[in-house]
């Protein structure tokens, strides 16, 4: 039965070598004078395509006392340029200047707490209303939304994660100028307008996303915890006295640091003119000056000495999440754990799902994955919501038991050629998607610094042995590699009559 | 000729005059030429009716090799008893699950796995749905196993118990997440919490639910006749319908009688509605009252409306006052929806505590301004030229392009919905816009809902009439919490 099995899974490794789909001839790779790596693929049939543009800095990258502020750039970048945005920007600039030096310093002030000088505060915080009241006859609002709606794009947005800024959007294939001009604006004249309005949006997001959803703040402390050092541990929406304290000044010096081309990776995947392209590209893009990378995140998270507890209490059901660090991509290492997280809790055959889900019902949900990004050594972490009247530890106990089963026994021969199997399909259906395919080509360009990485990490995963997951879970899920966080539901303090009388009594001593 | 040699005369005089800066065309989007026009024809859709009443729409895609197959059935859990409520959702899970005759769930799980495949089941409020994603090497043995989940579902008892119990979990922690907990409560406030179209399954209703009830929901239900399927991928049209007819060719027709659409409630309990929850800082907002009925002729003037007031990204009314302007948010939106019965008239958003009433306050008002003016000329502009301009990307995906052909065909769409949609867009004119906003949007009669900390709001919402306190309950015990 096993040699059966064996030469089932020969088989199809074989059909699955010779790959129909390859990228190698379909992506141009473009890399400008000033730095900037342009990714350009055509695919599909509608005359649309998606543009990503996606710089290599996220929260990591926040200087101490700044976090929040990667975030709060990313929001700042749709407030337009010097064209886009303004009624009249020669008119409009000293007002703005004055509106973002009086926000300055207001923020000053407010920063002095206690000892702050409540005259001066009514002051400036009259003179700044004032500002902003001067400086919003000059505003045309979300003018680049505007303009890119107008032409009939979808999904315009954009996101910060602790790794990357990321902006996106899809349009229809006669906006490829539109597109072209648009962002090499944002990029190269990017105005900062309405920043301390902004800055209370941002705080309300901070509000729904952490401070009102339990999921939200236990993640929120048990990365604090399992990254003492690195700062991975630190909120990418931004500690609330930091969003607080965010300046202009702040958010113009993150800009000239980290928004140099040659820290951005654009992707343009669709059906598009290639030729034209190359050419409005170079016309839009080349003027952006180039400047020196920024220097780089130096904190490494040290060994963990012992295993991490964080509780949380809420007036919510119980969730559990666990975590060991373990190594980034492109590592090979990261490689024997997405096959690790597939063969734990991808499918209703997998691990997790087979004995905690279906077989004991003791969770609802038990989910493996890579986490929190994948610019630095990360954790493989595991997402675990118990099923009443199972607790936590019940949750715990059993996947302590399946990932010590996967150091001590090797996985079957299926399970892995299940996981590949996967793997290639989820490349086909990738190719599918514009967006999709654009977001693809630009991890992997600066995860790996080289495209070419989303088909070789196929191979890579492919090449993942019984025998490296067993050492590799052995060597990693050990106690003092581990952070578990929990969240607990909140029981009313009663307490018991005994207790109240025994401290009586010590008081009444 | 004269225009092109004109340029460069004019860049060396402005260049000469060093005080002036030359304005850099390349910022300024003003200086582009008009889009050229797309030139794009749709694919086209091919509806085949099988002998057994099956309605199959076709659309082959090359471009890889993979099939995608999607199947809308008439039914839906607005029929279930009463006293079962929860019924069609368990019967959607477990329909997949629970495996066929021939196969258990455990081994359906395996084999499609194995392949990369993967076929799922569900039923929502009025249709059934089943869809297939598979490598189209594998399709001959996926579409076998498709149509053995959609004619010979088993519903075997152990997947019926790990349904319930999730079931029962997920109402455990129904009041964990604000944002949800007052969606569902608005939407219970509007219809009242028993109407087929808002009610939830209970601990209670779940215990009635048997294998005989889901073979008899099954039996009830899953027939040609009442099912339409979308398939798109890698294959020629003739093989296709072969192997549709090889799997599904022998699928009985039987006539059904379809039972009355429940009806919406006549009124809504207007008024300010509260909510506390203890652990939060920031008040989730839902205000609204009933909406439209499907079909309704305003409908596209409607779509340009909820376009400008609420559903455009950052350029609604909403968003720019409430969110740009003032910062009270990080989300803002509201507009019209349709229902086969009723849709709503919806406004949703969520702000710190200490601002709850303002806006509250401020939202309405721009609803009232918004209803008392036509929209400006360059607002309906936007709108009209972002749904022409945009509309390409209903073509981008064959399944996507199949699977709305059948979704238009079940709610009772015309044919020609698509072709002339972007005419009746075009059509509508800013005093249309002001008219639907003033006739299906009334302020004097809406249900305000704010779920949040009491402590923090303290009596911000006194202002808006007097507080009814919701009472919140326990799912698990049934016993109210609060207030």
């Amino acid at each position: 039965m096993r040699r059966i099995a064996a030469l089932i899974s020969i088989a199809l490794a074989l059909i699955a070598l010779a790959p129909a789909q390859s990228l190698e001839g379909r992506v141009e790779e473009l890399v400008l004078d000033n730095g900037m790596t342009f990714l350009l693929m055509n695919r599909g049939d509608a005359p649309v395509f998606s543009g990503v543009i996606r710089w290599n800095v996220g929260s990591s990258d926040e200087p101490v006392g700044q976090t929040g502020i990667a975030h709060m750039f990313e929001h700042m970048a749709f407030k337009g340029t010097s064209t886009i945005g303004t009624s009249d920007w020669e008119a409009e600039r000293p007002v703005l200047e004055a509106l973002n030096e009086a926000g300055t310093a207001l923020a000053r002030e407010r920063l002095r707490g206690e000892d702050a000088d409540p005259e001066r505060l009514a002051a400036l915080e009259e003179a700044y209303e004032a500002a902003v009241e001067a400086h919003r006859q000059f505003v045309v609002k979300d003018e680049l939304d505007m303009i890119y709606s107008a032409a009939g794009a979808v999904g315009l947005n954009a996101w910060t994660s602790r790794d990357f800024t990321n902006y996106h959007v899809s349009l229809p294939a006669n906006a490829l100028e539109l597109w072209c001009l648009c962002e090499s604006a944002r990029i190269r004249d990017g105005v900062l307008r309405e920043f301390y309005s902004e800055r209370d949006v941002v705080y309300e997001e901070r509000r729904m996303r952490t401070d009102t959803d339990p999921t939200g703040a236990l993640i929120e402390d048990f990365l604090a915890m399992a990254f003492l050092a690195h700062p991975y541990g630190d909120p990418t929406i931004g500690w609330p006295s930091d969003i607080e304290n965010l300046t202009t000044a702040d958010a113009e010096a993150f800009y000239a640091q980290h928004y140099v081309p040659a820290n951005a990776v654009a992707a343009i995947v669709g059906n598009f003119d290639m030729e034209e392209a190359r050419r409005l590209i170079h016309e839009y893009f080349d003027p952006i000056p180039a400047a020196e990378p920024p220097p780089g995140v130096t904190t490494v998270e040290p060994p963990q000495r012992g295993e991490r507890r964080v509780e949380i209490e809420w007036d919510a059901e119980p969730i559990v999440v666990i975590g060991y660090h373990k190594p980034n991509p492109p590592d090979h290492t990261d490689a024997v754990f997405d096959v690790i997280h597939s063969i734990l809790s991808r499918g209703r055959t997998s691990r997790l799902y087979t004995r905690m889900i279906k077989e004991e019902q003791i969770a609802v949900e038990a989910d493996a994955f890579s986490f929190p990004g994948d610019r630095f050594p990360n954790l493989s972490a595991f997402f675990l919501v118990p099923r009443a009247p199972h607790t936590p530890e019940d949750l715990e106990a059993a996947l302590f038991e399946e990932l010590e089963r996967l150091a001590t026994e090797p996985v079957s021969e299926r399970e892995l050629q299940r996981v590949i199997n996967q793997l290639d399909a989820d490349f086909l259906r990738g190719l599918r998607s514009n967006l999709g395919m654009a977001n693809q080509l630009a991890y992997w360009q600066l995860i790996g610094d080289d495209w070419r990485w989303t088909e070789r990490w196929v191979e890579e995963i492919r090449s993942v042995t019984a025998e490296q997951i067993m050492a590799v879970a052995a060597e990693y899920y050990t106690e003092q590699n581990r952070t578990v966080g929990i969240l607990r539901t909140r029981v009313e303090d009663e307490l018991p009559p005994a207790e109240e009388t025994e401290s009586a009594v010590e008081v009444g001593a | 000729m004269n225009r092109h040699t004109a340029l460069p005369l004019i860049a060396l005089l402005l260049a000469a005059c060093a005080t002036v800066p030359i304005p850099d065309i390349h910022l300024d989007p003003d200086s582009l030429a008009p889009a050229a026009p797309l030139t794009f024809e749709p694919p086209e859709v091919e509806r085949v009716v099988m002998d057994n009443g099956l309605i199959v729409f076709l659309l082959e895609d090359h471009e890889l090799p993979l099939l995608e197959v999607r199947t809308i059935t008439r039914t839906g859990s607005i029929w279930d008893p009463p006293e079962s409520v929860g019924l069609a959702g368990i019967a959607g899970t477990v329909m997949r699950t629970g495996g066929t005759s021939s196969m258990t769930g455990d081994e359906l799980d395996d084999e499609l796995e194995f392949m990369a495949a993967s076929i799922e089941t569900g039923v929502g409020l009025e249709s059934g749905t089943a869809s297939l994603s598979c490598l189209m090497r594998d399709a001959d043995r996926c579409m076998e196993l498709f149509a053995d989940v959609l004619r010979d579902p088993a519903f075997r008892q152990e997947k019926i118990d790990l349904a319930l119990n999730q079931t029962r979990e997920g109402i455990r922690r129904r009041n964990d997440d604000p944002m949800e907990l007052c969606r569902r409560e608005f939407r219970w406030l509007v219809f009242g919490k028993d109407n087929p179209w808002v009610r939830l399954e209970s601990m209670e209703s779940l215990d009635t639910i048997t294998q005989e009830s889901l073979l008899a929901f099954h039996e009830r239900w899953y027939h040609p006749n009442l099912t339409m399927m979308a398939v798109a991928g890698d294959f020629e049209r003739d093989e296709m319908l072969a192997l549709i007819d090889r799997h599904l060719g022998d699928w009985e027709r039987v006539e059904v009688e379809i039972p009355a659409i429940p009806p919406a409630p006549e009124e809504v309990p207007a008024g300010i509605h509260f909510i506390h929850r203890p652990d939060v800082n920031q008040s989730n907002i839902r205000i609204g009252h009933l909406g439209l009925t499907r079909h309704d002729p305003d409908e596209y003037a409607v779509k340009v409306m909820n376009f400008i007031y609420g559903q455009s990204g950052f350029t609604s009314r909403l968003m720019r006052e409430v969110r740009s302007n003032r910062g009270l948010t990080y989300g803002i939106g509201g507009g019209l929806t349709e229902g086969t019965t009723r849709g709503f008239y919806y406004l949703v958003t969520f702000t710190k505590s200490e601002t709850t009433g303002e806006i509250i306050d401020v939202s309405l008002e721009v609803t009232r301004d918004f209803q008392e003016s036509p929209p400006t000329p360059e607002e309906l502009r936007l709108a009209q030229e972002s749904e022409a301009n945009s509309f390409v990307f209903q073509f981008d995906s064959s399944i996507a392009i199949a699977n709305q052909r059948m979704t238009l065909e079940h709610f009772g769409y015309p044919d020609d919905y698509l072709e002339t949609h972007l005419d009746h867009i075009q059509a509508v004119t800013a005093e249309d816009v002001q008219r639907v906003a003033a006739a299906h949007i009334d302020l004097d009669d809406v249900v305000i809902l704010v779920v949040g900390n009491e402590e923090e709001i303290g009596d911000q919402l006194e202002q808006f009439g007097e507080v009814n306190r919701v009472p919140l309950l326990d799912f698990a015990t049934g016993e109210q919490i609060w207030p």
